[in-house]
């Protein structure tokens, strides 16, 4: 055989295995209108390519068959081409499309007549085989239509390109492999390519430049080469390659050695032959995994790691970190910004870098016009697509020149439930300014798993600011606020805290004048203004519906104090409306004037207290040792016991009134109390404080039915529980009073005890207010030394060792010791065993 | 990219949307771009010191605050900033700074600066309307490159100027006459030389001023016959095509008893007119060419401000060149008599068909003139265009201000311009007014209407032609736009017509006022025409 004649076997046998390859590897695509066109087509090519193969070799059932099987390849060629591209452009319009197909049928019924081409005439010169055709007149019409098909075919895509259905680039292999097709096929009218098999070699290399073409689309994808069908062919293919070639030498090897089971050597050699083909075809796969397949099932399986990372996690800021890992690992030449949306400010921010020490301040409004764009679109683009767009008009020159100093080269909107919910900026890398295919495929993937866990984090962090916030001021709620200070108090134990406590003064007045609404609005302007004035110094709370708190920790009381007096500049009420609404400020420190938060929470509210009743609308600080600071002269505690003193009598006769037995006995509590305070020492207001807690202390006992208080047996427990009551009785009544509520906390502690035990909030140790704890003491001491109906009087001496006795489970150990000393050395008077 | 990459490999729908993708906005989008690029120039003017003149120490906060706040300004508001190129007061930096006649000031020119957005934008909306000029329907275009242009257009430091400077970096045209030379040469002998040019090898698109075109067009026309000679002379160095296209036209001219026109010998792919008489000009520019001229609006101040889509039938305004306000006629006239009075202004969602409207615009990407009265009224024709799917208003060009006669785009003359010209005259014209008219020929002119003093009539020679000449030496003294027009135009832009002595006290007599100086209602002049004849009774 000559090498001209192997030629005419090769080269169409390579076209055919390549043809067949691709088919089979499309076969494995998921299959639209446009693949059905390329499978179409490829069939063609077989015929064309596989007749001229198997002509040569005089195949069965014959030459004949074969070149009748080849020319009509041939001849189907021009409108399969243009189906396929018709498919591709997505053109409409079916007529022309209709009137081709027709007329190629035609054309090919009348060629299998032999209208046009002759049956080929077989002969050989030098003992190579050679074919001859000859033509009639009448070719010019199948040569006329094809030029037709090829120029409606090449209108197709122009119309295409035009109207935009497919854009140049996509097209161009497409244009290329077929030039290239009809090119080799035009050589074969010249003398000196006539010898050669350029038609079949040029219909191979043309289906690879339309398989790239569908890749560049993304209508298949390279793992579709490494299908079963595919490699199944391959397998077939070296398998029969191998038992060609080594048929010879087997069947002679067999003979030899195993002539015995000569009557086997079918079987063997099948079964040879078949296990030889299983291997064949696992190597085969394995390889063509490794080809084709490694790379994206290497993807696949960190996108599918990706995908459970952030799914379980809720928090932004490490599902941030986990997508730049992420970024980082897969695409490390390109720099990615990240952006999230922050609703509440109106805007998305950008908040991450793939390059670490980038800077990140940067953000696009809501209203941006890249921002609509990408909603619109809903999928992945680049930059200059977007610079191309009627959007981009709007653009301020600022907001360009941002982006452009970013080098924004690709946007990847984070698109969930049409809402944006973050973005990915890739910049520009030189000589790398396009994404693959299959990046963008990817990316998108990544996207898509990236919005749904970005939406869900926005939803918990909201649900979580929901818990923690107050929806009117967007301050703290109380409970996240105490939450939030024991862990500031915790960083700041060994140094200075401040709390801030704000209260509304006359706030009930001004609502019922201006009403709820306007009242509100009181209350969101000082939210404001405490944010613009503490900022990041501290924590704001609004503590309950006319109160503010605010912790500032490593922060003294004067600094605290400016900051009052600055946010005093600032109006609550509208401005130029004659409305007034003050709110009086308490200020106490730690370690200086409190022990802990409790005892902060008790001192800045006294402080509040005390300027509320000095006048309103003051800054006072909390001293414990000198009288409060306050910024203006005010009135004493006393001053306001005097004024209030005839009500305080009213209520403490109407006890006595109730029960004779305790006649005096508010009045001796107050007593000791006062004094025990005094030598504590407490300030003089603190002290003041007590001494009218200590006169209001068992006012709730009104509310006690006149039989329990005069029992002289003792108290059933049913009994014992309602003469409990008295004490939650007593804040009961005297919150009704609103210029005596500071006295509150302090009276109705009377009954707590050191160890936890007593009533009615079960407070236990310094937990239990100050002057709580000395008016339990003084009330105790009182009940012991005086006669009731159901007891004698003890004498003094008892009655303090029985404190001594109790001290550290029911008396502060401290308190109780410097009671007793006081009684001791007379500074507090017994008027013990007065009662009548 | 450039245009001419783009219109390689881009899809034409791609370009399209690009340039000219605004004419699907909505209403509301047109109104979003317009609000958010004025939001974008009220932040630049309150940084500058031109701003904080406008402002005051609070800029606005919003549009309405805007528009409340800042006060209807004219050019002498920026007069001692612009007319001294003061860049450090002004809310951009100036690429460059463009000339224009200043109507009725005290100086012969205005100055406006151009910053790089301007520049930016100005070139996407003249590329714009280039494929506007070329489109037979929404998307459809031809525009190729290496087009053959003929550019009739005001050079540099006018704003025409700009277009072949702008344009070269974006696509390759050939002007004709190249651009270097044309700078070479003056307006007139521009465009004669880029008539023959076009003659010899042909051309494809059409810049130009309507007027010119309308007089070039029409001197084509009559100058179709000729000797022998003439045409052996215009045969020379002719391409085979337009040679073939000069002798099949000459032949069915010659057999058909036609004139020889433009269309005959030009296949235009676009055809631009500009300029303020050019809604005057269209039809018979449309007849002689073959091809209806697409009109643009604009000018030094406003920059590319407005072009017609494939109907050519009403101008778009660019949404991101100026944010319009508008006068209505009536808020305008009223202004007018009564400078006090504060006009009111509608925005584009807020005008209602038909009716007349002085231009006020504020200059966007860091123009610098804010609330500018243009000096242009324009008429709204319709809020929205169904056959051609335009969503927002299209309007036609009406004129100058009533206080203001516009000559063919050319010149722009005042009350205070003819006072100064007649007192550097020495005539003994004791009153007159003046107003715009058209001739037979479509052609604007200035008609005056005088009264001579009574003493004067026999002393002096007082006769109409002299009157008429004396004045045009000293118009075209006083006015160097005045003087291109006639040399352009070749003709006579004044008419003058004495009235009889008293005619103009007995018109205040009759109605009680003085006449509008300048073109005062057309009822009234004729009124004054029929009292001047026959006496104050037949006009009432």
């Amino acid at each position: 055989m000559s090498l001209n004649e192997k030629l005419f076997i090769i080269v169409p046998l390579v076209s055919v295995l390549c043809n067949a390859f691709l088919f089979l590897t499309c076969l494995s695509a998921k299959k639209d209108r446009v693949i059905y066109a390329f499978l179409e087509l490829l069939a063609v090519f077989m015929a064309w390519c596989g007749g001229s193969l198997f002509m040569r070799l005089e195949l069965y059932p014959g030459s004949l068959f074969w070149y009748e099987v080849s020319i009509m390849g041939i001849f189907l060629v021009p409108v399969f081409v243009y189906n396929f591209i018709y498919r591709f452009c997505d053109a409409k319009g079916s007529f022309i499309r209709t009137l081709l197909f027709a007329s190629w049928i035609v054309i090919t019924a009348m060629n299998l007549s032999h209208v046009f081409i002759h049956d080929p005439r077989v002969f050989e010169v030098d003992g190579e085989r050679m074919f001859a055709f000859s033509v009639s007149p009448a070719i010019v019409f199948p040569l006329v239509l094809a030029i037709f098909t090829l120029g409606m075919a090449w209108h197709t895509a122009v119309r295409g390109v035009k109207e935009g259905r497919v854009s140049m680039v996509d097209l161009r292999p497409l244009i290329i492999g077929v030039l290239v097709m009809f090119v080799g096929t035009f050589l074969d009218v010249f003398p000196i390519f006539v010898s050669l098999p350029n038609d079949t070699l040029v219909c191979g290399i043309n289906a690879l430049f339309l398989y790239y073409a569908l890749y560049r689309r993304r209508l298949i994808t390279l793992t579709h080469m490494a299908s079963n069908s595919s490699s199944y062919l391959l397998s077939a293919i070296f398998t029969t390659l191998i038992l060609i070639a080594s048929f010879s030498g087997v069947d002679q090897f067999y003979n030899q050695y195993l002539g015995a089971f000569a009557e086997y050597k079918t079987i063997v050699v099948a079964v040879g032959f078949s296990l030889l083909t299983m291997a064949v075809y696992h190597v085969t796969r394995r390889m063509m995994n490794n080809l084709f397949t490694k790379r994206q099932e290497a993807r696949d399986s960190t996108l599918k790691q990706f995908s459970i990372s952030v799914s379980k996690e809720l928090e932004l800021e490490p599902l941030l970190d986990l997508y730049k890992n992420f970024l980082q690992e897969n695409f490390p030449t390109r720099t990615a910004y990240l952006c999230v949306h922050e609703a509440q400010m109106h805007r998305y921010r950008i908040v991450s870098c793939t390059q670490e020490m980038t800077e990140l301040s940067f953000e696009l409004s809501d209203s941006h016009p890249l921002i609509k764009w990408l909603i619109e679109q809903k999928h992945s683009a680049y930059y200059n697509d977007f610079a191309r767009t009627q959007s981009f008009k709007s653009m301020w020159q600022a907001e360009k020149r941002l982006l452009a100093d970013l080098n924004v080269g690709y946007v990847l909107p984070l698109i969930y439930d049409d809402e944006l919910a973050g973005i990915t900026f890739f910049t520009h890398t030189e000589g790398k300014n396009r994404f693959s295919p299959g990046e963008l495929n990817y990316l998108d993937s990544a996207g898509a798993i990236l919005s749904i866990a970005l939406r869900n984090a926005y939803m918990y962090t909201a649900m979580q600011q929901e818990a923690r916030e107050d929806a009117m001021t967007g301050l703290y709620n109380r409970g996240y606020f105490n939450e939030c200070i024991k862990k500031e108090f915790a960083l700041a134990r060994h140094d200075t805290a401040t709390l801030m406590m704000l209260n509304m003064d006359d706030f009930r007045l001004y609502n019922e004048l201006y009403g709820i609404r306007e009242g509100d609005a009181a209350l969101v302007q000082l939210a404001q203004n405490l944010k613009a004035i503490i900022g990041n110094r501290g924590v704001i709370a609004r503590y309950s519906g006319k109160e503010f708190a605010v912790f500032l920790p490593f922060c003294d009381a004067r600094v605290a104090q400016e900051l009052a007096l600055h946010l005093k500049k600032l109006p609550v009420t509208p401005p130029d409306s004659n409305r007034y609404l003050t709110y009086s400020i308490g200020i106490c420190t730690y370690p200086v004037c409190a022990a802990n938060i409790d005892e902060l929470f008790t001192y800045a509210s006294m402080a509040v207290y005390s300027g509320k009743t000095d006048g309103k609308n003051r800054v006072v600080i909390y001293s414990p040792r000198t009288a409060l600071a306050s910024d203006s002269t005010c009135t004493s505690k006393k001053a306001l016991a005097e004024s209030c003193a005839s009500t305080i009598y009213a209520l403490t006769a109407a006890i006595d009134a109730k029960d004779h037995y305790t006649f005096n006995h508010s009045q001796n509590v107050s007593e000791y109390a006062s004094k025990l305070a005094q030598a504590i020492p407490l300030d003089a207001e603190h002290v003041e404080i007590i001494r009218q807690a200590g006169l209001l202390h068992d006012i709730g006992k009104i509310g006690i039915p006149e039989s329990i208080l005069s029992k002289t047996s003792t108290l059933s427990n049913e009994e014992y529980q309602i003469m409990k009551t008295h004490a939650e009785g007593a804040m009961a009544m005297i919150r009704h009073l609103p210029s005596l509520d500071y006295v509150i906390p302090t009276a109705i502690a009377h009954h707590e005890r050191w160890d936890g035990k007593g009533y009615p909030r079960g407070l236990s140790g310094e937990v239990i207010p100050i002057g709580g704890r000395c008016l339990c003491l003084a009330d105790s001491f009182d009940a012991m030394t005086s006669k009731r109906s159901y007891k004698d009087a003890l004498t003094v001496e008892a009655a303090l060792e029985e404190i001594r006795r109790n001290l550290g489970t029911q008396f502060d150990p401290q308190l109780g010791l410097l009671f007793i000393r006081l009684v001791e050395d007379g500074t507090i008077t017994v008027y013990g065993n007065a009662g009548v | 990219m450039t245009f001419e990459e783009k219109l390689k490999k881009c899809s034409a729908s791609e370009v399209w949307q690009e340039y000219c993708g605004f004419l699907d906005f909505s209403m509301g989008e047109y109104m979003q771009v317009q609000n958010r690029l004025l939001m974008e120039q009220i932040l630049l003017l309150s940084r500058c010191p031109l701003g904080k003149r406008l402002f005051g120490d609070k800029p606005p906060r919003s549009i309405e605050e805007f528009r409340s706040k800042v006060p209807l300004t004219s050019y002498a508001d920026y007069a001692d900033i612009l007319l001294l190129k003061k860049e450090d007061q002004l809310p951009a930096p100036a690429v460059t700074w463009l000339k224009t006649t200043w109507e009725g000031g005290s100086m012969p020119a205005k100055w406006a600066p151009y910053s790089q957005a301007m520049l930016d934008t100005y070139k996407t909306n003249i590329l714009a309307a280039m494929l506007l000029s070329t489109s037979n329907g929404r998307g459809d275009f031809h525009v190729r490159s290496a087009a053959r242009v003929l550019y009739s257009l005001a050079p540099m430091p006018y704003a025409t100027g700009m277009f072949p400077d702008l344009i070269a970096s974006e696509m390759n045209l050939h002007f004709l006459p190249p651009v270097r030379e044309a700078r070479k040469v003056s307006f007139s002998q521009q465009t004669k030389k880029g008539y023959e040019l076009g003659m010899k090898g042909g051309m494809d698109l059409f810049f130009g001023m309507s007027s010119i075109l309308y007089g070039a067009s029409r001197n084509l026309a009559s100058g179709a016959g000729g000797s022998i000679k003439d045409l052996a002379r215009r045969l020379i160095g002719m391409t085979p095509q337009m040679l073939w296209r000069l002798l099949s036209a000459l032949y069915r001219c010659r057999r058909d008893g036609t004139a020889l026109l433009p269309k005959d010998l030009f296949r235009l792919d676009g055809f631009v007119c500009v300029g303020t008489d050019s809604a005057m000009y269209k039809d018979e520019l449309e007849a002689m060419w073959g091809r209806r001229p697409l009109e643009l609006a604009g000018g030094t101040e406003p920059s590319c401000m407005g072009t017609e889509t494939w109907s050519k039938n009403g101008l778009c305004f660019f949404p991101d060149a100026c944010f319009y306000e508008f006068i209505p006629e009536d808020e305008m006239r009223r202004n007018l008599k009564d400078p006090t009075y504060v006009p009111r202004t509608y925005l584009m969602n807020e005008l209602v068909a038909n009716q007349n409207y002085e231009l006020v615009i504020t200059v966007l990407k860091g123009g610098a003139f804010a609330r500018y009265r243009v000096g242009d009224v324009y008429r709204c024709l319709r809020l929205k265009n169904q056959s051609d799917g335009i969503d927002f208003p299209q309007f036609e060009y009406v004129d100058r201000i009533p206080t203001v006669i516009d000559i063919s785009g050319f010149t722009r003359i005042t009350e205070r311009e003819i006072a100064k010209v007649l007192d550097l005259s020495y005539l003994p014209i004791q009153n007159w007014f003046a107003l715009k008219e058209y001739d037979a020929n479509n052609h604007s002119f200035l008609h005056l209407y005088a009264e001579m003093k009574p003493q004067a009539t026999a002393a002096a020679a007082s006769g109409k032609e002299i009157i008429q000449e004396h004045l045009g030496v000293y118009f075209r003294y006083y006015d160097g736009d005045y003087k291109d027009l006639k040399k352009l135009l070749g003709v006579d832009p004044l008419q003058v017509t004495i009235l009889p002595s008293g005619t103009l006290e007995k018109y205040r007599q009759t109605f009680g006022e003085e006449i509008d100086r300048i073109n005062p209602p057309k009822e009234r002049v004729l009124c004054l025409l029929h009292i001047s004849e026959e006496g104050a009774m037949t006009c009432l």
